[in-house]
């Protein structure tokens, strides 16, 4: 007995070490229990993996929250696979199996899917994947696998790192480069001519698009915010921009001088390259050819002297972006919104935000961030209707449809992203999102409550509600077939023991409740459901665990999270 | 001083109180008869920015819009190939061109069906030059940004965030004249979009040609088309499901939005064959399938008991900041090619509305969420700009001019110069973006009109109208 006590005590005081431990902000979370009921074991891997599962239930029971999230904080990335590069334009001899690798995103979302279903990391994957959302580059401008894939394992690797590093990485990987145009960005030639600004320039001003989107979308946004992010306004209630066209001109003018880093050796030939950084272009004498190296004002007042060099440029713009008070607020309520609740209260953001900044030059910033926003009393406080009615976040297609195959246990190819019942028929075509917006709007708003944000409504539609619903019965109910040589596999579910269950419906839809809604069907719920299985004929166990599972995977219960 | 977002939101909407209240007007149901005309509009958007400045040149002026755009090194088009169009009126008779992708809407055009709006976009009040630069009265938010601008545009609001656009509440203002059919009135071919979103309805998602429209939405392992599934105990089992939400109010918009899905589907399962045929575009084309299914569920509206719809289209691609045009062909290229489309598309659409009789019922507009840079870019392209030209084309069109509200100039076609009078830019760097004279609001309250919303309620359509001059530009008869 004693001894019991005493291991019981053990473990409290370890994992409240544990929690207590990662307050390097000197936050204090509120009191987590050391253990999680099966319910908060579910709900907690419904926004910190790809979904709930026999195996990674059972981890967050024995571990607890708090470690379980460290462990994740520690597991090794895998890598995407290594793609060969070859030439842009297609080789008339690379067909079939050549030209789905080589020249489609057919592997990496393959990948995608494959290591969201069994893979361990599966933390660093949804960060991973939250990052594509917020630095979005897409095949519109991407076109080669190969390009992509170094982007998306750069996301991947530092998922839980320094954001200002990130920052900086992601302006000089050639894919961003290629899709927002500061790839070859030449600075302008001067009237009068002068080569100590603009040695080799255009007639026209540089590109805006990169120095654009790196402010609007990937660090301060479009308004001032405070730290918790809600809008500052100015004397007469208007918000305050945050920047100006002006101000876009003087960063394009930064953005320049890049070029591609020697070619590579690739398939058949030297091909561009789309694997190392971009490097500034100089001549033989090394002096740079298209950067512009006159003065410039970036924010708050921050003035770059003439005859900067590019890199150090570079770094002094992106020190100069991640120092403004709005990152913090914008990037982590960001981050909550792709992970636990589409509207966090101020308190909330506040409190990340707080974390965001305390870590700013911490080399696992990012980790801390991620693990404060799903150790937040907001985040593991399942909310009452009664008192929070607003509370749930709309699931995104890949996130429904990867909860769905975990929780039946799914064997799969991976497979999962085209077709007429895949990801891409939902709206959100793994790696090529329609625009650098990403494949929903951020911040759309759920319809007919026009305070209240709801992004991923911006992709489910009278169309995309039945597409989800067909994913459901095709894999419910046949599987995806094998189809060589691009559906190898196919995709099963395994529902023995919910076969099993179907003689007593009532057992049968209360389990799935737990496993599917962490407990929260109403009982009018189950009725219906006990009673649409109970027209199947008991000889039918099969049909009748599939009817019920059907039911909940289609309703709006299951699509949304709370 | 910090708020929220809803504080946020209601206070951007504080100077636009009165059409606030405007707007929640239109969930009362007025007890109108159901309409005895029938009407269409169809909206189509250009995303990515269209540079308008290309598509429609002053011909006899050529030599205005040439000190920018015609040396080998750049995107002008050559005077020879352009396809010349004179406005009737307001212009004294100066002759434009068309870019020479455009021979359809050319050609209609010549028939009296196609008026162009020139130098349109957001505004929050008329503004000089001198007005803008000097900060002497609002400007639209976010200028020269994609995401805000196409929601200006779709949104008809300049200086703050709303959350319906002018297409849902044109909807909710004239719901009534369907009667009681239960059959949406907007439908969108590309997905949700805050155009076709109003107050009180959601639009209707469909899927383009060559879906069949009797199973573009659905649900399988259920019978085909026709049978209702009502009746079937998984079927039912859904919908009663649907009716649940737990007092949670993500759950219940998620739920209105299936159950809107599941009487859609139901009414289309029944609905007869659609007379449409198939457009003559091989091959197919994104927009040219949007506009075909268009054409199709405009074919259905006697057997849905609709007398107006609304349509939202789009198509991407425009936003050219690079390899606008063929280097050694400017006729050529990415944004000659997607014009081609916009051209074919419009005018197989505008053929089949003949066909089904209702060509003088149908209007369909273009919107963009800006022009680009009349100075182009160091690589063959054109940077974010502001106001550009609208076409709106259909039987009801008072054809063969251009309308607006004239600029500096006297005229509504702006002035072609870096730095001159409709530049938002100065000095040796001005870029050439136009300040639109006509604002995309008047526009709005037009189509809007022509719909027929009363005039007492137009300012619920574009909550800014009386800050200008008209909301009736006198385009469509």
């Amino acid at each position: 007995m004693i001894g019991e006590n005493g291991l019981a005590a053990k473990l409290l005081f370890y994992s409240l070490v544990a929690i207590m431990g990662v307050t390097d902000a000197g936050n204090s979370y509120a009191a987590v229990a050391p253990k999680a009921t099966e319910a908060e074991a579910v709900r907690f891997l419904q926004q910190a993996s790809w979904g709930p599962n026999k195996a990674t239930i059972q981890k967050v029971r024995q571990q607890g929250i708090a470690a379980w999230i460290d462990g994740q904080l520690k597991a090794r990335p895998k890598t995407y696979p290594n793609l060969r590069f070859y030439p842009e334009s297609q080789p008339e001899n690379c067909v079939d199996a050549c030209a789905r690798d080589n020249y489609t995103y057919y592997q990496l979302q393959k990948h995608f899917f494959t290591n969201a279903l069994t893979g361990q990391d599966q933390l660093r994957q949804r960060a991973a994947f939250a990052l594509s959302q917020i630095f979005v580059t897409a095949q519109g401008a991407v076109p080669m696998p190969a390009w992509m894939r170094t982007y998306q394992q750069l996301l991947y690797d530092n998922a839980f790192g320094n954001y200002r590093e990130l920052l900086f990485d992601v302006a000089l990987t050639p894919s961003m480069g290629r899709y927002l145009d500061m790839l070859n960005n030449r600075c302008q030639t001067p009237v009068p001519a002068n080569v100590n600004i603009c040695r080799n320039g255009s007639i026209a001003q540089p590109n805006e698009n990169f120095a654009r989107e790196i402010l609007q979308l990937f660090s301060i946004g479009t308004f001032m915010m405070n730290q918790d992010g809600t809008y500052q306004t100015d004397g007469v209630g208007q918000p305050i921009p945050t920047y100006d066209q002006a101000k876009v001109e003087e960063f394009a003018r930064v953005f320049t001088g890049w070029v591609l880093a020697p070619p590579l050796r690739g398939v058949g030939g030297d091909v561009p390259n789309y694997k190392v950084p971009m490097v500034v272009r100089r001549n033989s004498q090394n002096q740079e050819m298209h950067h512009d190296r006159g003065a410039k004002t970036l924010l708050n007042g921050a003035v770059i002297p003439a005859g900067t060099d590019a890199e150090v440029e570079l770094n002094l713009a992106i020190d100069n972006i991640v120092s403004h008070a709005n990152v913090a607020p914008f990037i982590s309520k960001q981050l909550i919104r792709h992970l636990v609740t589409a509207n966090p209260s101020p308190a909330y953001v506040g409190r990340i935000a707080a974390i965001f900044s305390a870590n700013l030059n911490s080399a696992n910033q990012l980790g801390v961030v991620i693990k404060a926003i799903l150790m937040d009393p907001e985040a593991r406080t399942l909310p009452d209707a009664a008192v929070d009615p607003d509370a749930g976040k709309l699931n995104e297609p890949v996130v429904f449809m990867l909860n769905f195959l975990r929780a039946f246990e799914a064997k799969s190819d991976g497979v999962l992203n085209g077709g007429s019942r895949g990801s891409a028929a939902m709206n959100q075509d793994v790696f090529r999102s329609p625009t650098v917006f990403n494949y929903y709007p951020a911040e759309y708003e759920v319809p007919g409550e026009p305070n209240l944000i709801g992004p991923v409504f911006g992709i489910f539609s009278t169309q995309t509600t039945i597409t989800r619903a067909n994913f459901i019965n095709q894999v419910l109910f046949s599987g995806i077939p094998v189809s060589q040589p691009n559906t190898p596999k196919g995709t099963v579910l395994t529902l023995k023991i919910w076969e099993d269950l179907a003689d007593t419906p009532v057992e049968l839809v209360d389990r799935l409740s737990c496993w599917m809604l962490h407990c929260t069907m109403s009982q009018d719920m189950k009725t219906i459901i006990v009673n649409a299985v109970n027209t199947v004929p008991v000889t039918n166990l099969l049909l009748r665990a599939q009817t019920a599972i059907y039911l909940v995977a289609t309703s709006n219960h299951y699509q949304v999270l709370r | 001083m910090a708020l929220t977002r809803r504080e946020f939101l209601l206070r951007s909407f504080g100077a636009l109180g009165a059409a606030t209240l405007a707007m929640e007007r239109f969930g009362m149901t007025d007890v109108f008869a159901q309409a005895a005309d029938y009407k269409a509009l169809v909206c189509v958007f250009l995303f990515g920015g269209n540079d308008s400045d290309n598509i429609l040149i002053p011909y006899d002026n050529y030599s205005q819009y040439a000190v920018k755009r015609n040396n080998s090194a750049n995107v002008g088009i050559p005077q020879a190939s352009l396809l010349q169009i004179t406005p009737s009126s307001g212009l004294g008779g100066a002759k434009f061109g068309l870019h020479p992708s455009l021979d359809g809407i050319k050609s209609l055009w010549d028939l009296g069906k196609v008026a162009i709006l020139p130098n349109t976009g957001p505004l929050v009040e008329p503004l000089t030059r001198n007005e803008y630069r000097n900060r002497l009265k609002r400007i639209p938010l976010n200028l020269f940004s994609h995401s805000d601008q196409e929601n200006q545009w779709q949104t008809a609001v300049a200086n703050g965030f709303v959350s319906t656009g002018w297409g849902g509440r044109t909807a909710d203002a004239i719901a009534s004249l369907n009667g009681s059919a239960t059959f949406p009135m907007i439908a969108t071919m590309t997905g949700n979009n805050i155009f076709s979103t109003g107050a009180f309805r959601r639009p209707l998602a469909l899927s383009p040609a060559p879906s069949t429209l009797s199973r573009v939405i659905r649900l399988d392992g259920f019978p085909n088309p026709p049978a209702s599934l009502q009746g079937i105990p998984r079927y039912d089992a859904m919908e009663a499901i649907q009716a649940l939400d737990d007092g949670f109010t993500v759950v219940k918009a998620a739920n209105q939005i299936n159950a809107s899905t599941f009487s859609t589907m139901e009414a289309l399962r029944s609905a007869p064959d659609p007379v449409v045929s198939p457009f003559p575009l091989s091959p197919r084309t994104g927009l040219g399938n949007q506009l075909e299914q268009v054409a199709k569920v405009i074919s259905l509206h006697d057997a849905l008991g609709l007398k107006r719809q609304i349509f939202f289209c789009s198509i991407g691609g425009f936003d050219t900041h690079g390899d606008q045009v063929n280097g050694n062909d400017p006729t050529t290229g990415q944004h000659a090619n997607l014009w081609a489309t916009i051209d074919n598309a419009v005018k197989a659409f505008y053929d089949a509305t003949v066909g089904l009789g209702v060509q003088n019922n149908v209007t369909l507009c273009t919107m963009s969420e800006f022009g680009r840079t009349y100075v182009p870019n160091g690589g063959l392209g054109t940077d974010h700009a502001w106001g550009n030209h609208v076409f709106v084309v259909g039987g009801a069109v008072n054809g063969g001019n251009f309308y607006g509200v004239p600029g500096p100039n006297g005229t509504v076609f702006p002035t072609l110069a870096a730095a001159g009078p409709n530049d938002t830019d100065n000095g040796s760097g001005a870029r050439g973006r136009w300040i639109p004279t006509t604002a995309i609001d008047q526009v709005a309250t037009t189509l809007a009109s022509w719909m027929g919303v009363a005039n007492a309620d137009l300012a619920g359509i574009s909550p800014n109208i009386a800050n200008f001059s008209t909301a009736n530009l006198g385009f469509m008869s």
